[in-house]
């Protein structure tokens, strides 16, 4: 369905809600207004009444009296003679009704004959004919009994005349008693009559002679009624009494004010005109909504035309002016940015391709940088020197290089640019090239230093730094000569003690200020000892608890792997980073040269075995066995690493498959073999951290009776091995076990 | 693993060739508890054949040379070899058990 049919429908629902919430509204105040009234006349007639009856007594007992008095006036009524009384009151009504109706009783009796009749009476605003009749029949001793009571009982007393106050409708028409002619006969009498009386008791309508009409006189006075007073059937309660005096019959009418039904006969009526009047604004609204709506909406066509241009790329659509600031407006313009957006993203996606050229040439960049800083690992018989580099971003700042010189001297650099990516790698370029065109031309590292160091100082626009370690180390007689620009100094594995850093001279790295003089310094290296030039990315290497790797970690590997080449060496080296950073991103790049003298060609293998908790330990053997060449330089030791190793992985197994959780895990075993007299196991398990170091050894002089079972698995592999080590990182054990040949 | 079994003046005599490592070691525990009879008193274990054992195998040793100790029996381990002989010095068990250079030895005192 269309947006704008949408809005016209839910328009003309809400008009409808609303015109039916309004109707119903009308319809409860007209009730409430028509209740009002209903009590208004209700109200007034009690409150008269009440007037009426709480009047003075005295009054009323005057009256009594002067009626008890005036009945004497028909002394035919005494005597009994109906004729005479019948005759006199016909004479009487005969003039009064032509005068005025409002001074004369007269009280008939059951059969219609007049029985009292007086003229005589004052009627004021106390007046009340019932009183006065019931007063009447209380006093008069010829009344027949009961008839008080019975008058009340049967509202019997019918008025001769309404009784009005202050223009307030109110009762009574014309005395008399109630009588139970049918109306039928009554109209058949001879000279009926007919009396209409208004509101306020005026004769308004008289008729003698009904039968000529040969009407029913109900039939006929209501006809009459609704002609004179061009009211309807329920305006009105209409009281008729048939009233027969002597031959005449009379009707008597009471018009009372009815309970209000005129009103809803007007809700009625001003209901429909409601519903009509609201399906004609209805359909107004429809027309002229959809009219507005057609009108409103028909930018949007060039929206969508917009729209469909631009999905088809087209961005040469021609935009509509419209100015009005409202819902449209913001789509058009919504729409127009839409267009420069695509605008742009095409032209992202000829930047993007450049981006790509780029990209490709910066790769070519490294592949140039890398064949500057990497060089082939040397394995001379008297020495041997490998580097590594891993850059952090594509294009790094670090460096190193190492070459050997026709005098038999071999020449080391490393170093580090302050900065990273492709100007860093500039500087690096510049300084590398420098400074190893001096040391090639036979200058001093101190003079090499302090003319590189002015010459990048020249060209040096963005304040770049670089620190750099050199050493020529001359391989007749191991003596190193170095010098170092800023550089943290170089690790060396001595022979006589244990790991230790080199003596530094303590300058200023290149490109800060001029004409530094760079000091030198001199350190003899012996056989078996190795050096380890290196930059500050392999010891501030972070894990994702932000810890560093440290110096102490890595004098321990750079220790610990001394049997190894120098490229192996490097590797062990930088295998121990990544397993303690797991994989976190480096922010720095990681740079290291390894110079050994005098491993007499060392043989490196490594193997490496994993077994499950519930694999046999019959494996372990056989493995040894399958790789018998590798652990032959072993032999004399093979059952006590065979021991050692059940014993560790008996442990492990002891307290994996404790855990559910643990089942699956495996143990790893890895064999390195170094120069053909070492072995170094590494075991690593992930169950449970269990530092074996912590087990306490067996008490070895215990008597037999006294001898505790357990706890010697851990003594003997530690016995047995050479060496024994635990760590636990990375929720990993790590045991690590050398042998010696 | 193998395990001979004689009997020789008085003394049982287990004479075990192979391993005696974490999967065998159960295999002896068994073999002394069908042999040995509440009568059994002294008792040789021969490692002449023995060319592994490791802390489970010593386990069963031990707790056979406790049972022997309580019976107020002899226990003897003869034969050992080099590798077998450090791994019972390194336990300390040469402290508290009686290693002679062979079964006969034992048999001829």
């Amino acid at each position: 369905m269309l947006l704008k049919t949408r809005l016209i429908i839910s328009s003309v629902i809400g008009y409808l809600l609303l015109a039916s919430a309004l109707i119903t509204n009308e319809i409860h105040n007209q009730e409430k207004i028509l209740k009002t009234l209903q009590y208004d006349t209700l109200d007034s007639l009690q409150e008269l009444w009440e007037e009426i009856t709480s009047n003075d007594s005295e009054q009323l007992s005057r009256e009594a009296e002067l009626i008890s008095k005036n009945i004497y006036l028909i002394p035919e009524l005494k005597t009994g003679n109906q004729q005479k009384i019948d005759t006199k009151l016909i004479n009487i009504l005969g003039t009064k009704f032509k005068s005025n109706p409002l001074h004369w009783i007269a009280i008939f009796n059951h059969q219609g004959s007049l029985i009292y009749f007086s003229e005589n009476l004052r009627l004021t605003n106390n007046f009340i004919p019932s009183t006065i009749i019931s007063g009447f029949f209380k006093n008069h001793p010829h009344s027949p009994s009961g008839i008080a009571e019975s008058l009340t009982q049967h509202q019997s007393i019918i008025g001769g005349h309404f009784i009005s106050k202050a223009n307030k409708p109110a009762f009574l028409v014309l005395s008399g008693f109630y009588i139970e002619h049918p109306i039928k006969e009554m109209s058949t009498a001879s000279n009926d009559t007919v009396l209409l009386f208004d509101a306020k008791g005026k004769i308004i309508y008289q008729i003698s002679d009904i039968k000529n009409h040969h009407l029913d006189p109900k039939t006929f006075l209501m006809k009459k009624v609704f002609e004179l007073k061009k009211i309807d059937q329920e305006t009105y309660h209409i009281y008729s009494w048939p009233l027969k005096l002597n031959n005449h019959n009379f009707f008597a009418q009471l018009l009372l004010l009815s309970n209000g039904s005129v009103f809803h006969s007007q809700i009625k009526s001003s209901l429909y005109t409601s519903i009509i009047l609201g399906i004609f604004i209805t359909l107004l609204i429809t027309f002229s909504l959809s009219y507005i709506l057609t009108r409103a909406m028909s930018p949007l066509d060039f929206v969508i035309r917009i729209l469909n241009a631009l999905i088809k790329g087209d961005t040469d659509v021609k935009m509509i002016t419209y100015k009005k600031d409202d819902e449209i407006g913001s789509v058009i313009h919504a729409a127009e940015s839409l267009r420069k957006k695509t605008i742009e993203v095409q032209n992202l996606e000829v930047q993007k391709k450049d981006l790509i050229k780029i990209r490709e040439q910066l790769n070519i960049a490294r592949s140039i940088q890398s064949s500057i800083v990497t060089g082939q690992p040397l394995n001379y018989p008297t020495f041997q020197v490998a580097g590594f580099m891993r850059a952090a971003t594509e294009v790094g700042g670090d460096f190193y290089d190492y070459f050997k010189t026709e005098d038999n001297k071999l020449i080391l650099m490393i170093g580090d640019v302050s900065g990273k990516g492709v100007p860093a790698a500039i500087f690096m370029s510049m300084t590398i090239s420098y400074l190893k065109a001096h040391l090639k031309a036979n200058l001093s590292i101190s003079e090499s230093l302090e003319k590189t160091n002015n010459l990048l100082i020249e060209k040096n626009n963005y304040q770049f730094f670089v620190t750099v370690f050199v050493c020529v180390i001359d391989l007749k007689n191991n003596v190193m000569t170095y010098s170092n620009a800023g550089h943290n100094p170089p690790l060396i594995n001595t022979k006589k003690s244990a790991v230790e850093f080199l003596k530094m001279t303590g300058d200023m790295a290149l490109g800060v200020i001029a004409n530094v003089d760079y000091k030198e310094k001199t350190h003899k290296l012996y056989p078996g000892e190795s050096l380890l030039l290196y930059t500050d990315g392999l010891t501030e290497a972070v894990n994702i608890r932000q810890e560093q790797y440290g110096e102490e970690r890595l004098t321990t590997f750079f220790k610990s792997g001394q049997y190894l080449t120098p490229a192996t060496h490097l590797e062990y080296i930088i295998h121990d980073i990544d397993l303690f950073s797991d994989s976190m991103d480096q922010f720095d790049d990681m740079t290291g040269v390894i110079f050994a003298i005098e491993l007499d060609s060392p043989l490196d293998i490594s193997l490496t075995l994993s077994m499950h908790m519930n694999d046999s330990l019959q494996n372990l053997s056989a493995f040894i066995k399958k790789h018998a060449t590798f652990f032959e330089p072993f032999e004399s030791k093979i059952a006590h690493i065979e021991i050692a190793l059940e014993e560790l992985i008996v442990n492990t197994i002891k307290y994996g498959a404790n855990e559910v959780k643990y089942k699956n895990e495996l143990i790893y075993l890895n064999f390195k073999c170094y120069k053909k007299n070492k072995l170094i196991i590494t075991l690593i398990d992930k169950v449970k951290a269990f530092n074996p170091l912590e087990r306490r050894k067996p008490d070895l002089d215990e008597h037999l009776a006294n001898r505790k079972v357990g706890g010697l698995g851990i003594h003997l592999a530690r016995e047995l091995s050479e060496d024994f080590n635990y760590t636990y990182e990375n929720s990993m054990n790590k045991t690590t076990l050398v042998f010696s040949k | 693993m193998e395990i001979e079994l004689s009997e020789e003046k008085d003394f049982m005599i287990f004479k075990i060739t192979g391993r005696l490592d974490t999967t065998t070691s159960d295999q002896l525990e068994r073999e002394i508890k069908d042999h040995m009879t509440d009568k059994t008193k002294n008792v040789i274990l021969d490692f002449e054949n023995l060319n592994y054992i490791s802390s489970a195998g010593l386990r069963v040793v031990l707790m056979l040379a406790k049972t022997i100790n309580e019976k107020k029996g002899k226990f003897f381990l003869t034969a050992l070899t080099p590798d077998v002989y450090q791994v019972f010095e390194i336990s300390g068990f040469l402290n508290i058990l009686k290693v002679k250079s062979s079964t006969k030895e034992v048999l001829d005192t």
